[in-house]
């Protein structure tokens, strides 16, 4: 445990390392263009996991946390002018308080209603920010984001290295979660809501903590996008294909542990920026779609569960 | 001190226009080996739900080592020292048998190392050999085993044993109720809610029999064998 | 300003409005309500009604007549859907709520990119001479194209509920969720029991879906925005109760009718969300149901 725990730390300085430095040393900007991409998913599949993997509450409504750390982050950046790490703590802020609400007002029945309640978060979301003219309503508006500072050389490794940031920060907290008596407790839930609540187990607590995390990572996911795109609207903020790859990255990956989304998320995020270059974003879904529908079918532990299967079954 | 460790008083229970339960009362001393009888659907499980906290009584009050507990949360209640285990047993899948029985020890204090304590009580059950198992690979009545070594490794003071044995061998039964047996020598008070009459007529030092949500006889095993109206409830006229 | 032309005209729109949101939950109201099967792909399946629908009417079908025609291969693909359905699920000893959630929110998913691929994204309607004009009585202007989609609503909805209530296949399909074991040991298979019914609900959707499309325009990634509406339909009226749902549904019809007129039209798809998570903080067991 403790050795593991040393490895993971040393990978976190490797790659927080490899983040400032290679910006200096690869010279092309559309590589930390599209890995930005990448590494958001990466925050989102993680964020999604903490409630949807580990206690088994399925969120449909990712892009509306999402949408709301984009959104929150563009105003106050444009109208009050705050620094950027403000922004992006503001955003975590309001998404575990959206977390929170949502489930606060569904969680104690049971799980299916929740799932429904995110279904329509994203279009309460969206509508109310459609209705909001200092949002710039259905229009969007436009950001125009901080200058790099010294130690980056453009605008996309900038971008790149703060998403880097956050995506390792979410990850560290859903490995924390994990191995802690966190994890395990929504690992209880899931399995048995009933008898971990007789194990002493503060269930709903223990879930509402789940969605305070889950929606805080989410939120934070989108923070920096208005200053990556420099634009925001909201059909770009609250849109379908965050909320379909939260997900699938995950349910690809393997669900149980922080490695199968982040895994899921390399994959799927990568596959989808290489081929957004030759298919259409309708193909992109659809190609989404039918993964989702495989691995739930006939593979639901994702690709962690048939690796160690594999292995498994080498082993004797 | 105190002669009654768990009361229930004038406890009511109705779903819709269904009245599961009452008005029923009913004392628990400490170390009581207390068997619970009745046909399905005769308000044994509504019973439970409402001492353990799943229900909230409608009327009534229950009442842990004098303390009025009618309104606070089921974990909080098993924090207490009131636990059970469940009919189906329900173990947490995807844990190994001992994480199983760290996840009521992360909310309860134990004297020295948890993990210790965990693997103290699975020996003392005798899943000594399954410690890191996956909980799913157990068998029929290794999973009872791990539902009660899991109800009691908090060190409760109230164990409720919900068909623990249903569907289980002679051999096995006997098994189970050396188990039960043995935590009541250390002094934990046991309700055991049984459809397998030779073992809660061994097991009880009282039996209290139910019918249609009201309790309808009390009384030690011979007594209650020997009852005119639990004979009616299961022997018809 | 509280004219009463307005007011009239809002709650009998609302009312117009509910009653075709009530067949649009109907069949949900038999997969979620009946069999707890979490169908969200349900609002996707009556787009996909609309659409079929469209296509018969370019061919110049009636709606009506094209939503008649409609019925059987619905029913065949809502059958074939509880067969994929059940083959994915009961091989692991029954199915997970949350990975069913997640089967139908993938096939919701790609019903919506096949549609946007066959027939593209922009909008499509009907045209028929019968929904051009209004009905004029007294204050109220009442358009024929809301007139007759919700007349068509409570027709289905009796028809549906009387069978459900009068016939031995539809109290089977009542039992079915409950008491499996009941209906084998009366010689009925629970599969196809459920199979019948999943094929019944999914027939429901090309009659909401023709309603749909005869009020308006309809585009591939309209369920979307009636996800709410549906489930706060089944869920507040007691999951199952079908009287109850009409109820429910003219409630949220009305509700969304007044913010739009007296509001702005731009808030009302937020209006039955809200009615939804009211609902379940506060009534989790629905307005008409019984405590479970």
């Amino acid at each position: 445990m403790r050795k593991n725990s040393i490895l993971f730390l040393a990978g976190i300085v490797i790659i927080l390392a490899l983040g400032f430095l290679l910006p200096w040393t690869i010279r092309n900007p559309f590589y930390f263009f599209v890995g930005y991409v990448v590494l958001q998913y990466v925050t989102i599949a993680t964020g999604w996991n903490i409630l949807g993997g580990y206690a088994g509450y399925i969120n449909f409504g990712a892009a509306g946390f999402f949408g709301a750390g984009v959104y929150l982050a563009a105003f106050l950046y444009t109208t009050l002018g705050l620094p950027l790490p403000l922004c992006i703590l503001s955003a975590a802020v309001l998404g575990a308080i959206l977390g929170v609400l949502m489930g606060y007002l569904t969680l104690r029945i049971q799980g299916v209603y929740f799932a429904i309640a995110t279904l329509g978060l994203v279009i309460v979301l969206e509508t109310i920010v459609h209705n909001i003219s200092a949002l710039g309503g259905a229009s969007g508006m436009a950001v125009y984001g901080p200058r790099p500072p010294g130690w980056s050389p453009g605008p996309s490794q900038y971008n790149f290295t703060v998403m880097l940031m956050i995506a390792v920060a979410s990850v560290a907290l859903a490995r924390f979660v994990e191995i802690s008596w966190i994890g395990r407790g929504l690992r209880a839930v899931r399995a048995s809501e009933d008898a971990a609540e007789c194990s002493g187990v503060p269930t709903l607590r223990l879930k509402l903590l789940a969605c305070a995390l889950s929606g805080a990572v989410l939120a934070a996911a989108g923070s920096p996008y208005p200053f990556y795109t420099s634009y925001v609207e909201p059909v770009t903020a609250f849109s379908l294909i965050i909320g379909l790859n939260a997900i699938a990255m995950p349910l690809i990956g393997g669900t149980k542990s922080w490695a199968g989304p982040v895994l899921g998320a390399l994959l799927l995020a990568s596959v989808q920026q290489i081929a957004t270059v030759t298919i259409s974003s309708e193909l992109n879904i659809l190609f989404v779609g039918l993964v989702l529908i495989a691995f739930v079918a006939f593979a639901p532990g994702g690709l962690a569960d048939l690796f160690s299967r594999k292995q498994g079954r080498a082993k004797p | 001190m105190n002669d009654i460790v768990l009361s229930m008083k004038a406890v009511e229970k109705a779903f819709g226009a269904f009245r599961a339960l009452g008005p029923v009362d009913l004392d628990l001393r400490p170390g009581e080996r207390l068997g619970i009888i009745g046909p399905n659907g005769s308000g044994k499980t509504t019973l439970i739900n409402c001492i353990t906290g799943v229900y909230r009584p409608d009327k009534g009050s229950v009442h842990f080592e004098g303390r009025d507990i009618s309104h606070i949360e089921a974990h909080k209640r098993a924090r207490l020292g009131i636990s059970r285990s469940f009919q189906i047993p329900r173990p947490f899948a995807g844990m190994t048998v001992l994480e199983n029985l760290l996840v009521p020890l992360d909310y309860c204090h134990v004297d020295g190392s948890k993990e210790e304590r965990a693997r103290a009580v699975l020996t003392s059950v005798g899943l000594a050999g399954r410690i890191s198992h996956p909980s799913e690979s157990l068998s029929q009545l290794e999973l009872r085993k791990l539902e009660l070594a899991r109800a009691l490794v908090g060190n409760p003071k109230v164990l409720i044993a919900d068909e623990a044995m249903a569907g289980l061998s002679g051999e096995e039964i006997d098994e189970v109720l050396s188990i039960l047996f043995a935590l009541n020598r250390s002094g934990v008070a046991v309700i055991m809610i049984e459809h397998i009459m030779h073992a809660v007529m061994r097991f009880s030092e009282r039996i209290v029999c139910f019918e249609t949500g009201r309790l309808i006889a009390s009384g030690t095993s011979a007594e209650i064998a020997e009852n005119p109206l639990v004979q009616k409830v299961y022997f018809g006229e | 300003m509280l004219s009463i032309d307005i007011l009239l005209n809002a709650v009998v729109t609302g009312i117009l409005l509910g009653s075709v949101y009530a067949s649009l939950a109907l069949g949900l109201g038999i997969t979620f309500g009946i069999l707890h099967i979490p169908n969200i792909a349900h609002p996707t399946l009556v787009i996909a009604g609309a659409f079929f629908v469209y296509t018969f009417g370019q061919w110049g079908f009636d709606p009506i007549f094209a939503a008649l025609i409609g019925l059987a291969p619905f029913y065949i693909l809502g059958v074939a859907l509880y067969i994929f359905y059940s083959r994915v699920f009961e091989r692991r000893g029954g199915a997970n709520v949350l990975q069913s959630l997640t089967l139908f929110f993938g096939l919701s998913l790609v019903i919506e990119i096949l549609l946007a691929l066959s027939f593209g994204s922009e909008l499509k309607s009907v045209s028929v001479s019968y929904i051009g004009s209004s009905l004029k009585l007294g204050l109220l202007t009442i358009p024929y194209r809301l007139l007759i989609p919700a007349l068509l609503g409570p027709v289905m909805i009796a028809a549906v509920w009387l069978y459900l209530s009068r016939t031995n296949s539809g109290t089977a399909i009542r039992a079915v969720a409950h008491e499996e074991r009941a209906l084998s040991i009366a010689g009925l298979n629970p599969a196809s029991v459920k199979q019948h019914a999943f094929g019944i609900a999914t027939a429901t959707a090309v009659v909401a879906g023709a309603a749909l499309i005869m009020i308006g325009p309809v585009e591939p990634f309209a369920g979307r925005f009636q996800i709410g509406r549906v489930f706060a339909i089944v869920v507040l009226a007691g999951m199952g109760s079908i009287p109850g749902s009409l109820a429910i549904a003219i409630i949220i019809g009305v509700a969304e009718a007044l913010v739009a007129s007296y509001l702005n039209p731009s808030w009302a798809p937020g209006v039955a969300f809200a009615i939804l998570l009211l609902g379940l903080a506060f009534r989790p067991q629905g307005l008409f149901g019984a405590a479970r």
